[in-house]
């Protein structure tokens, strides 16, 4: 089977029936040959060696095997590690549960989705005046406070949080600018309140985020999602994906819109940065608050 | 005549201490990767005598410059002990120096020359050592001065002393690259009928073998090689007789087929037509050894020195596979087993020769790359998992097993069917992850290949976490993976289970 490249040419496979690769020996140079890579000529050196009585058999002096090292693929993130476990652990510590408007990395997809709603969501902070909203961080526990304090008084009776943890808003942090973005400018929160619940689970801030590079011509149908994606600054993988997956199953099977968000979880699962973004409302079915949290599209 | 030994040392010079000898060798390492570079990659060999053969044996300290200007003098003039002052000469002409003072007298090759073909069998011994030892210099103008003398030894070569025929066959091999009027000579005197004459009468005595070897692996590697030398080498009955001589002799050891097998390689690696080679059957005898010599392997079988008959082999498989018609692929290889042999290969020499560990599985590459009874075989032997546990290591091993998985998934349904059982997916899903990007650009080549040829391997992929990943190089990476993983995001197979997936 073929593919197209991104300018329309047509490949086959790549690797699976490509040309034979050819070896060219020492005193040869090649007229029309493969490309040398380094070390392809290690068996003439040897033999040499052999020729010249210089032949030692035991694997003495031989350099230590090379083993290819794994790196992060996160934008603006460098790492390198040796292992795929250190990769992972390195993976899943920083950028797994990551928030998309302030960039924090969060333990774990419930703290994140806390951290969102008590962040970033305007309507949260409107209905903290009339109910407790203030989930415990406790998972099963289930008790709602009306303040973070009181919340967090909870936390330290209750389940034995020492007191110093780090309930505190980041003072580097001078609040993302989703905040002013978004529609209403709504403050996180009261003056005086203690700050993000989860500040203390804070890991990592990946650093500068970069555009994913020159636009390619993507295939026909798609290409004002794409276009979309190339210019915004995309982020971090969220498992609040999820959500907007649900709104699909109350759309008619075939209708524009299913299709259009199908791509976009497809191609897509990164929440888009909501200064950059398309803000249609009626376009994402943004009448749910917590599809807008997520995602602007 | 050589054996392949633990450790050698240069006779005529106090035994080197384990860490001397190391660093020389380490020193004689860069050079040789510098001659490489700059395409001078020449060596010589030297015949010890009999009371040198010993290494515990130290020479008396050799002869200045001064002793040879006096033994010629004697050679010259006396009658009686030319014999002796031979002997000595050839012990003095050991030394660089004296090399060079010795070219400089007036008369000496004819002198040499004289003593060469004369009545006394033994001065003509000695002669032929004090040329010999005259090649053996590191001076390009003293190969020059010996061109008097090649005539004699090419004539010498029918003769049936086996000690006399080596020394004119390695003082030959050792003159070949010193300069082009040397080798130009040599062939106007018909150095390659004589060779192949030689042989052919010389076959049951594999000393004189292992000479002939060296001498026209010399011939072979000489500058512009390919235009006149190769040709002829071709036509001649030299490449029918290599291949019957590669066979390893268990008592006399590697060594003679050790250097047939190279010279098989400079044959193969010079020329794109090998249409005479295959014709005599040069790739079922390669493909054979190869497997023999795996299966000596896997039995825990590992001689002494053994990479060096493999690895030329293993080129000249890999260089001849390209010229070879698909479709008897298999036959003319010997059959699919030489698959199971080089996996066995690649495995072995990884830690201590890990070039050779990669070009065996460049020959694996081209095995699969055009045919399907080859990648079948590779499923057959259940050789995917040792494949897999290849990828963690780099300097182009990596890239090469994942060109080989790309060939199997690309002509192999079932191969793409079982991915995730055979463990191939979830190895996919590591390389993917790695720094180099040939590897991750390889590896999704492998993925596009599986995924089109298997929508439940495609599911399986995507079950673990594979799209976001796919998203993540289309983001962040440049060029060939990005477009790659680009389009890959783009197949129906992977849109459709957008909707049955759940978080990681």
């Amino acid at each position: 089977r073929r593919w197209k490249t991104s300018d329309g040419r047509s490949r086959s496979g790549a690797a699976g029936g490509g040309e034979p690769l050819r070896l060219r020996s020492a005193a040869h140079p090649p007229a029309q040959g493969p490309r040398i890579v380094r070390g392809d000529y290690d068996g003439d050196i040897h033999r040499h060696m052999y020729l010249q009585d210089l032949f030692i058999s035991d694997a003495e002096d031989k350099p230590a095997l090379s083993v290819s090292e794994f790196a992060c693929h996160i934008s603006g993130c460098s790492a390198v590690f040796g292992s795929l476990d250190d990769y992972e652990h390195h993976y899943n510590s920083l950028h797994r549960h990551v928030c998309c408007s302030c960039r924090r990395s969060l333990p774990s997809a419930r703290l994140l989705d806390i951290h969102i709603q008590e962040w970033h969501d305007s309507l949260f902070t409107i209905l903290t005046q009339k109910q407790d909203m203030y989930l415990c961080l406790v998972e099963g526990c289930g008790l709602k406070f009306r303040t973070s304090i009181q919340r967090k008084d909870h936390l330290i009776r209750v389940h034995k949080y020492p007191p110093d943890f780090r309930f505190d808003k980041n003072k580097k942090e001078k609040g993302s600018p989703a905040e002013a973005a978004s529609s209403g400018g709504v403050s996180p929160g009261a003056a005086g309140e203690a700050g993000d619940p989860c500040a203390g689970f804070i890991t990592h801030d990946c650093g500068a985020m970069q555009p994913a590079g020159p636009p390619f011509s993507p295939p026909p149908g798609v290409s004002w999602l794409l276009l979309l994606m190339e210019n915004s600054f995309v982020t971090q993988i969220s498992p609040n994906a999820a959500r907007l997956r649900d709104k699909l199953g109350l759309l008619r099977t075939g209708s524009p819109l299913r299709h259009r968000i199908s791509l976009l979880l497809s191609s897509c699962r990164l929440p888009i940065r909501h200064s950059t973004c398309s803000r249609d409302p009626a376009e994402a079915g943004s009448d749910r608050p917590d599809v807008r949290r997520q995602c602007c599209a | 005549m050589w054996r392949l030994r633990k450790v050698r040392h240069k006779a005529g010079r106090q035994i080197d201490s384990l860490e001397e000898l190391r660093l020389k060798r380490r020193d004689k390492e860069r050079a040789l990767r510098q001659a490489r570079r700059d395409r001078q990659l020449v060596s010589k060999r030297l015949l010890l005598n009999e009371d040198e053969e010993q290494p515990d044996v130290t020479m008396e300290t050799t002869p200045g410059e001064q002793d040879v200007v006096s033994l010629f003098h004697k050679l010259q003039h006396s009658r009686s002990e030319k014999e002796v002052h031979l002997r000595a000469l050839s012990k003095a002409l050991r030394d660089p120096a004296a090399q060079l003072a010795f070219i400089k007298l007036e008369n000496c090759m004819h002198l040499l020359v004289g003593l060469l073909t004369g009545s006394d069998a033994q001065c003509r011994l000695q002669a032929v050592r004090c040329l010999h030892e005259l090649s053996h210099s590191p001076h390009t103008n003293v190969a020059s001065a010996c061109l008097p003398a090649t005539p004699y030894l090419l004539t010498y070569l029918s003769g049936q002393s086996t000690k006399f025929t080596e020394l004119c066959l390695y003082t030959l091999g050792n003159l070949c690259p010193d300069s082009e009027v040397v080798k130009e000579k040599l062939l106007a005197q018909g150095i390659i009928p004589t060779l192949a004459s030689c042989l052919e009468n010389q076959r049951h005595n594999l000393a004189v073998v292992e000479a002939v070897g060296f001498t026209l692996s010399q011939l072979l590697q000489t500058n512009h090689a390919a235009e006149k030398i190769i040709p002829m080498v071709l036509t001649s009955t030299l490449p029918s007789h290599l291949l019957s001589l590669l066979t390893p002799d268990p008592e006399f050891g590697m060594a003679p087929a050790i250097e047939c097998a190279w010279c098989l390689h400079y044959l193969t690696c010079s020329t794109e037509d090998h249409s005479a080679l295959l014709a005599q059957g040069a790739l079922i005898s390669c493909s054979s050894l190869l497997v023999s010599l795996g299966g000596a392997v896997a039995g825990g079988n590992k001689e002494h020195g053994m990479e060096l008959l493999i690895w030329p082999l293993l080129r000249c498989v890999g260089n001849l596979l390209p010229s070879c018609p698909v479709g008897d692929l298999s036959s003319r290889a010997g059959g699919v087993h030489l698959v199971v042999a080089l996996c066995e290969l690649a495995h072995a020499f990884l830690r201590s020769h890990v070039a050779l560990a990669r070009e065996a599985a460049w020959v694996l590459n081209n095995l699969t790359a055009h045919s399907s009874e080859f990648c079948s075989a590779l499923l057959t032997f259940n050789l995917v998992p040792r494949l897999i546990q290849l990828l963690p290591f780099s300097q182009g091993i990596n890239t090469m097993v994942l060109r080989i998985l790309a060939n199997i998934a690309h002509k192999n349904k079932e191969f793409c069917v079982r991915s995730e059982e055979l463990g191939a997916l979830s190895a996919l899903c590591a390389t993917l992850k790695m720094a180099d990007q040939d590897v991750v650009t390889l590896s999704l080549d492998v993925l596009f290949m599986m995924a089109v040829g298997s929508p439940q391997t495609a599911e399986q992929f995507v079950r673990q976490g594979g799209l976001s990943l796919l998203e993540a190089i289309q983001y962040n990476s440049a060029g060939e993976s990005r477009r790659r993983a680009s389009y890959l995001l783009t197949l129906p197979t992977f849109q459709q289970d957008v909707e049955n997936m759940t978080d990681p």
